[in-house]
């Protein structure tokens, strides 16, 4: 194994083919540079430097790492790609404020979570994960882009979104502008439903009367299915009348399951067909998402997958 | 770029029908462009309007992909038209092009209840598919003032917000999948997944990608109660307090409006009774409402935009309230529980209960607005809005830079709406005027510049709701920076040779100068 932990981001003396390189990120102007100088090899964002890897080219993010500020006023903190989620909720907790439910995604590089091909974190409350996302900066090989946070993008197409899901193809990101919110009381609730339909319906009229959980689930339990919450202490009184669900002792989902089919429509009992575990925790009017065990993953569509290629290619970034 | 020849219309009409094809003068005219008011001052100052070689108007997201494969073929530019409302030339024509008009594409193709979901074509006028929407029981949620007279698709592609988007969101948070045709002719329809975000890319694209030719959108029930209040408000800052301190905590009003002073005065001209003072203010309204004949007002206006600057000044110097506008709605118990909680936060602020009036006013004249400014240009004036977003922390700050920016040449004046958790919108108006033609077009767009200069040096996003089209399209490269050679290579991919609406958003010299160094 021939590691070597290259401190000056500038490329071109002593590459070797086939050796593993790790190349140390300190800021995003770095990493432009560093893929200037990797010319379109492939590259892989981590945090410090992998073990038992021999061959390949990792950009360390672990330097890049840091929460820049925190603003509770505009409800937003500006982080650094390499930190965690779980470290960043960390701080913001030390000023009651909260990313909301990491549901897993704790140890994940947020430059990771990002740029995976899934969201992540369907939270009634807080949205998915990218709906956290404000500003986004990136460095590409012709540089970086501008990083402005504004609540809502607003200018032609939602640029910020190119790297996201992109499986780091259309750049690095680097730094990252997200939303925070002020931490909230909530309660543990339950209610048994003898079917997923059942529950479905018991959910989406606690959703009609306006309450939004910080996060909600469905899941077999023996031979009913349980709607399980961690519902806010203002709509208590509403989802309670909406599902007739008492207050018990609930655990938020976790990272072991991923999502494994869309279910669109409120027939939720036709899509969960043929999957023996599952869990439905992103569950909104027009449908659902259900996840299962590992290895059931969602495909991703063929056609559009092959234009984001051709779109990746024309950026000329990592092959 | 080519022009549209005689043979190549014979292969449009092939595709869409004799009567689907026109060229003739008065449709030419009327297709060259949108409601960008500094078309009007160019029409005004004599200027001809360049028109396109012909409109076309398919029945089909087939026969659009047809067109589009033809023009791409030949070269023909294509400007995307829905209704025509846009405020910022996206959809002013290109010459010797062919706009292709979108609305015989007007069916609701499919709705599912339980799921709350509606697929529409991009052609539909919004009014006419909220009634239709109404008579299920169900809404959009989406109320651009311009809902008379825009399309679902003028929606999507120039990332609208309405009225009520504190509680429904913008557009782009009703999309759940659209069908489009790239720019190389091929239907493609988005879906709700995994992998890159395509529903992100085309909207707010301006037709600069493809043709949106339908979306499926999320849909609710009609509300159930809404509650109506107005708050006095002690200042503009106090005002911003309240919505910020709203939206944080979670709750999720329809509607949430803030009038600067000068406005709440305007407000209160307009019969809402909430902003009218005696005094120096009172006089003010007077001097800028009007009263009595056409003459009188027209010269009322003259005289107070003669001297804006200190028209401006005074309405400093003399601050008064600025008025709070909710509407809240949904089931019962929520709605009144959303209009308590915002009750809370303004008397904390220091702000005056007005009762339901004001609510009610808003809502009945929601509207008006769009409908008065063939007034103030007959009045040899010219008006104009912008729209701007920033987060809360900047907010005043920025409402205080532009009016300085621009309060020298234009009487300014602002409300505060489209609220989120972490910021809003500032929608200015202003209204100037010259001492001839070519005097306000140059004023015109010193105040344009001068505005969307502060906006990018504050970070702002420069623009909301309007989109970019032309009048944004100079600032566009202080906004994203490097992140342009992502739009250069989506445009490169989904429009290779180039016939989507050339020249809106980033001009194409930028663009090609982006692709040749990717």
């Amino acid at each position: 194994m021939s590691w070597q932990r290259v401190l000056d981001p500038a490329l071109g003396d002593g590459w070797a083919a086939g050796a593993a390189r790790c190349f140390a990120v300190r800021t995003p102007a770095d990493a432009a540079r560093l893929l200037r100088g990797l010319g379109g090899a492939r590259w892989t964002p981590v945090r410090g430097l992998p073990a038992g890897v021999d061959e390949g080219v990792f950009l360390d993010l672990a330097p890049l790492a840091g929460v820049r500020t925190v603003d509770a006023v505009d409800g937003a903190v500006h982080v650094e790609a390499g930190a965690t989620w779980a470290g960043v909720e960390a701080r913001l907790g030390e000023q009651g404020l909260t990313l909301g439910p990491l549901m897993g995604l704790g140890d994940e590089m947020i430059a990771e979570s990002l740029a995976a091909p899934w969201d992540r974190r369907p939270s009634p409350r807080f949205g998915w994960l990218r709906d956290g996302l404000l500003a986004l900066r990136a460095a590409l090989p012709s540089g970086v882009t501008r990083c402005a946070v504004a609540p809502r993008r607003a200018t032609g197409p939602d640029l910020a979104r190119v790297p996201v899901g992109a499986g780091q193809r259309a750049g690095l990101i680097t730094d990252v502008h997200l939303r925070v919110w002020p931490a909230v009381e909530t309660s543990g609730r339950a209610a048994s439903f003898r079917g997923w339909n059942e529950a479905r319906a018991a959910a989406m009229a606690a959703w009609a009367a306006g309450c939004r959980p910080v996060w909600w689930c469905l899941r077999r339990a023996g031979r009913k299915v349980a709607l399980t919450a961690a519902v806010p202490a203002m709509e208590l009184a509403r989802f309670d009348a909406a599902t007739g669900a008492l207050p018990a002792e609930v655990e938020a989902p976790g990272a072991a399951l991923v999502p494994a089919r869309a279910v669109s429509g409120a027939d939720l009992a036709a899509g969960l067909a043929g999957i023996t575990r599952a869990e439905v925790w992103d569950l909104r009017p027009e449908g659902a998402t259900v996840y299962a065990a590992r290895g059931a993953e969602l495909p991703v569509d063929d056609d559009w997958n092959a234009l984001a290629e051709r779109v990746f290619a024309a950026l000329g970034g990592q092959r | 770029m080519q022009t549209a020849t005689e043979t190549f219309l014979d292969g449009l009409r092939a595709v869409v029908g004799v009567a689907g094809v026109s060229t003739t003068p008065p449709e030419r005219l009327a297709y060259a462009r949108d409601l960008w008011p500094r078309s009007q001052l160019e029409r005004l100052a004599g200027e001809p309007f360049e028109r396109p070689a012909a409109v076309v108007w398919p029945r089909s997201t087939d026969e659009v992909a047809a067109v589009v494969r033809a023009c791409a073929a030949a070269g023909v530019p294509i400007v995307p038209f829905g209704a025509g409302s846009g405020v910022c030339g996206g959809a002013r024509a290109v010459p010797g092009g062919v706009v292709v008009d979108l609305k015989r594409l007007r069916r609701v193709r499919r709705l599912d209840r339980a799921a709350g979901v509606v697929e529409v074509e991009a052609g539909l006028v919004g009014e006419r598919f909220e009634r239709w929407l109404e008579a299920q029981g169900l809404t959009l949620g989406h109320f651009p003032s311009s809902i008379l007279c825009s399309t679902v698709g003028g929606w999507v592609a120039a990332r609208s917000a309405g009225q009520c988007s504190s509680r429904y969101g913008k557009i782009e948070d009703m999309v759940v999948a659209l069908e489009v045709v790239t720019g190389d002719g091929v239907v493609r329809r988005t879906a709700a997944g995994g992998g890159f975000d395509w529903n992100a890319v085309f909207v707010g694209s301006e037709g600069t990608l493809g043709i949106i030719t339908a979306a499926t959108l999320r849909v609710h029930a009609q509300p159930v109660a809404r509650a109506y209040r107005g708050w006095r408000m002690p200042s503009v800052a106090a005002g911003i307090e309240v919505m910020r301190r709203t939206m944080q905590a979670g709750w999720r009003p329809a509607v949430v409006r803030l009038y600067d002073p000068l406005d709440t005065l305007l407000v209160g001209s307009k019969g809402s009774g909430s902003g009218g003072d005696g005094g120096h203010l009172g006089r003010l309204k007077a001097l800028l409402a009007g009263e009595g004949t056409e003459a009188v007002k027209a010269r009322a206006t003259r005289l107070a935009l003669s001297v804006p600057g200190l028209v401006n000044r005074a309405v400093r110097a003399l601050p008064g309230p600025a008025l709070l506008v909710t509407v809240c709605e949904g089931e019962a118990e929520e709605a009144a529980e959303t209009d308590a909680a915002i009750a809370h936060f303004a008397e904390a602020a220091g702000g005056v209960d007005q009762g339901e009036g004001p609510g009610r006013r808003w809502m009945a004249h929601r509207y008006d607005v769009s409908y008065k400014q063939s007034k103030i240009y007959r009045s040899g004036a010219f008006v104009d809005t912008f729209e701007v977003a920033t987060t809360w922390s900047r907010v005043e700050a920025l409402y205080e830079a532009v009016r300085r920016a621009v309060g020298d040449e234009v009487l300014v004046m602002a409300h505060f709406s489209h609220v989120y958790p972490g910021g809003c919108s500032i929608y200015f108006t202003f209204v100037g005027t010259g001492r001839d033609r070519d005097e306000m077009r140059a004023r015109y767009d010193r105040v344009w510049k001068a505005a969307l200069d502060c906006a990018v040096a504050r970070g702002a996003a420069i623009a909301h709701h309007h989109g970019a089209g032309l009048s944004r399209r100079r600032h566009m490269p202080a906004t994203h920076g490097e992140a342009r050679r992502w739009f250069a290579a989506l445009k490169a991919v989904c429009d290779p040779v180039g016939i989507m609406n050339p020249g809106k958003l980033f001009a194409e010299e930028a663009l090609d100068e982006l692709g040749r160094s990717a």
